[in-house]
């Protein structure tokens, strides 16, 4: 039982488990990773029962077999070894010897028999576009409650249809919707899932590894999600319950519409937040003829006011908002170019989205706060 | 006192009605006119007296009082349940009238009123003939009589209409309200009540000038921060910049029933009644509440109060019924008879607060029924619109009989 394998390869691997090991966990076989070699590879599975992910690692197997170790040991040995090759040997008790070089280290391990089996990857059911799945997620994931009292919140919900993707996160307070219009292979009909927050952002990061013009493909079975790119495969529980119904909160009368330019508009919004209220978040928006004003007030420190320049001919109007929700979808939503405030009074949501782009279609809805 | 443009004396009217409801009863039934007329709760019930008419006060009939006792002590009196939408009505053009002499008008309830005539003197010309024009314009406009308190305080002005009653005014000049307070009872003074005047009474002080005579430095130590209030009241002074900035900390309305209860109906009935009272405060005051509590009386007088916070502030009634009513079933042990009901909602805010998106739709629809519900129990009294659960089985109308009069607040 016994096995080497590139440094930096099996570096990199470990890398991705990280996020998916449980870290405080009441199951100590769950801060532990299983390692599995055979023929010409090594193969890596981390779970926290919610999430599993399994990476492969080219390895030069000489016995066959597999063992536990701690993962975060293990990952600050690796990372201190130098560049050379990493020997693994499975030894009695369960414990595996790591060698490199002259240095030496025997961990402790647990039998690989309590390692939570990983379900198994059912058929594939669409090919997605990984470069379009990782904007996707990167434009709705900050809208992704928190809250666990709001389960049916504490994911996103991915939309498949023949013609298009799209993805919907809301906390109950701002919603992101984006959608992109391309052949996604292998759906006939829609397709919905809930993914989680956390699996969100392990795939964000197996994403940020791959080419964005490779294929990642999408399974499922009756509780769980599959998304697998090339070596790996990240395994997530699929959230139950109902996703609010969101196409009832998107705004379809917003027309006072205030085009302006987005780099602009974000500093003066970070520097007005300056001195709003600190529990609130409040700031007050106010447009008017060709004007887009921002005005925040603090009790305690001051008062803060800017004025912009914008393209805005409707009615003047008042509006608060939380900066916060502003800010989070004004720094996701692309570099440079225009944004459009479409509102329709200081009761009702808001719709933001960029000016003109068009790869995306993406739209973002915020409640005004009362002030 | 020196005049001045930059810091005019302070020209402060109250307004009180005289037996407000009475005299609005008076107007639409004639006959009862200089009769003992009480309106308030059933004299056979437990209720209490809103207003009574000076020929029944001459039988010591105040309101406030039990209607039982009211009663007893005169017996020959016709007994009314009140129309609030009537005096609603009334309130209302009575407002208007206050409207035309200043801005700064007041009202500290249905029918009575602060009016701010600080440097009106160009326009009304003095004060007090403004006053005097201001009582024959509420007699020739509604036929009401009212008293009016005129002087450099609130405090003073308010003490002072109460000495002018009924159908007079008092003006108290500058500089004299210690004087004018001087001879009065301290129980007279707003503020000092049950638990102050026993205490004072044993000092020794029985009247305002006695309090006065003090110090403020004795009433400092005997009372502290309270003491210096006391001693500033006694000048005549109002300390607080008065009620105009003051809010609200909490609204609440509690109903006592004619009969204690288990029905459970009834009971529900009465706090979806209760919610929608305090609901159209909170949005007349432009409020919105976050903790909604519930008070309930068993018949043995034990009483629980039960609280919960909501993530979000409120101001409808649906939101505080629904609220009220988880609270109420966890509380009530449904063995023992209820005597009192009260719901009250705290942690009052104008609200920089975050309100939910995907209830939007839903809110927003309650919104606009509710505000078409004030705009009609404006206009037709409070009881022309109401939530469903609120009725009586198999009724079409609102459950005006059985509901006691809630009087003034």
């Amino acid at each position: 039982m016994e096995f080497s394998t590139n440094k930096s390869e099996l570096l990199r691997e470990l890398n991705l488990t990280q996020g998916v090991v449980e870290k405080k966990t009441t199951i100590p076989i769950l801060s532990n990773l299983l390692l599995e070699f055979e023929g010409s590879a090594l193969r890596i599975s981390a779970t926290d029962l919610e999430l599993g992910l399994r990476c492969n690692c080219p390895a030069k197997v000489k016995a066959e077999g597999a063992g536990t170790v701690p993962a975060k040991r293990l990952l600050e040995i690796v990372r201190s070894l130098p560049e050379a090759e990493v020997r693994f040997k499975v030894l009695e008790n369960h414990w595996v010897q790591v060698n490199c070089e002259r240095a030496s280290f025997k961990l402790v391990g647990m039998a690989r028999d309590n390692f939570p089996v990983l379900p198994a990857i059912p058929k594939a059911v669409a090919a997605l576009p990984a470069g379009v799945l990782s904007a996707l997620i990167q434009k709705t994931i900050f809208a992704i409650s928190s809250e666990e009292s709001r389960y049916t919140l504490n994911g996103a919900l991915l939309l498949l249809k023949p013609e298009s993707i799209a993805m919907v996160a809301t906390d109950g307070h701002r919603l992101a919707l984006v959608e992109h219009e391309a052949k996604v292979a292998g759906i006939s009909n829609e397709l919905r899932a809930l993914i989680p927050k956390k699996a969100m952002g392990e795939l964000q990061r197996l994403l940020a590894e791959t080419p964005e013009d490779a294929k990642l493909d999408f399974s499922k079975d009756e509780s769980h999600l599959f998304f697998s790119l090339a070596e790996r495969v990240l395994i997530s529980r699929m959230l139950s319950g109902q996703f609010p119904n969101y196409e009832a909160v998107l705004p379809r009368e917003n027309n006072r519409v205030v085009e302006l330019d987005k780099d602009s508009v974000t500093a003066a919004i970070r520097r007005v937040a300056l001195l709003a209220d600190e529990r609130s978040r409040a700031i007050r928006i106010q447009v008017e003829k060709d004007r887009f004003d921002v005005f925040s007030s603090s009790g305690e420190y001051g008062e803060a006011h800017e004025t912009l320049d914008a393209q805005y001919a409707g009615d003047p109007l008042q509006i608060g908002f939380n900066y916060q929700y502003l800010l989070d979808f004004l720094s996701v939503v692309g570099d440079g170019g225009k944004v459009r405030f479409e509102l329709k009074d200081e009761q009702s949501a808001g719709q933001l989205r960029p000016s003109g782009e068009e790869t995306y279609r993406y739209r973002y809805v915020i409640m005004p706060m009362r002030i | 006192m020196a005049q001045s443009p930059d810091h005019p004396i302070p020209q402060i009217l109250h307004v009180d009605m005289d037996a407000f409801f009475v005299s609005v009863e008076e107007l639409e039934n004639p006959l009862l006119k200089g009769k003992a007329v009480i309106v308030g709760a059933d004299p056979d019930g437990r209720g209490v007296v809103a207003a009574a008419s000076y020929e029944a006060r001459k039988y010591g009939v105040h309101s406030a009082m039990p209607t039982r006792t009211a009663k007893k002590l005169c017996p020959h009196a016709i007994f009314l349940r009140g129309h609030h939408e009537k005096y609603s009505h009334y309130s209302h053009k009575i407002y208007d009238i206050f409207s035309e002499f200043t801005p700064v008008v007041e009202m500290v309830s249905i029918d009575e009123a602060y009016l701010d005539l600080t440097g009106c003197e160009r326009l009304h010309g003095s004060a007090f003939r403004a006053a005097d024009r201001l009582i024959r314009a509420i007699k020739e406009r509604t036929e009401l009589n009212c008293s009016v308190g005129l002087s450099t305080s609130h405090l003073v002005s308010k003490i002072a209409s109460d000495q002018a009653k009924p159908h007079g005014l008092l003006y108290v000049l500058p500089g004299y309200e210690a004087q004018f307070l001087a001879p009065l009872p301290v129980r007279r003074m707003p503020g000092i009540g049950k638990v102050t005047e026993p205490d004072l009474l044993s000092r020794g002080i029985v009247t305002i000038g006695d309090l006065a005579a003090v110090g403020r430095e004795k009433l400092q130590q005997w009372f502290g921060k309270y003491g210096e209030w006391l001693y500033a009241k006694s000048q005549g002074r109002d300390i607080e910049a008065y009620q105009y900035s003051e809010e609200p900390k909490s609204i609440s309305h509690e109903t006592t029933f004619d009969v204690d209860t288990d029905n459970a109906e009834e009971l529900e009935r009465t706090l979806s009644y209760l919610s929608q009272l305090v609901a159209g405060r909170l949005r007349d005051h432009r409020l919105f509440a976050r903790t909604v509590g519930l008070k309930l009386r068993y018949a043995s007088f034990r009483t629980l109060t039960r609280d919960v916070t909501l993530e979000e502030p409120t101001h409808l009634d649906s939101v505080i019924f629904e609220n009220i009513l988880r609270l109420f079933e966890n509380a009530w042990n449904r063995k023992q008879k209820i005597r009192l009901l009260g719901v009250r909602t705290s942690n009052l805010e104008h609200g920089s607060f975050q309100p939910g998106l995907l209830e939007a739709p839903q809110k927003d629809r309650l919104e606009r029924v509710m505000q078409t519900t004030d705009k009609l129990r404006e206009r037709f009294g409070f009881d022309a619109v109401q939530l469903a659960r609120s009725l009586e089985p198999g009724s079409q109308a609102p459950p005006r009989k059985k509901r006691k009069f809630l009087g003034r607040e």
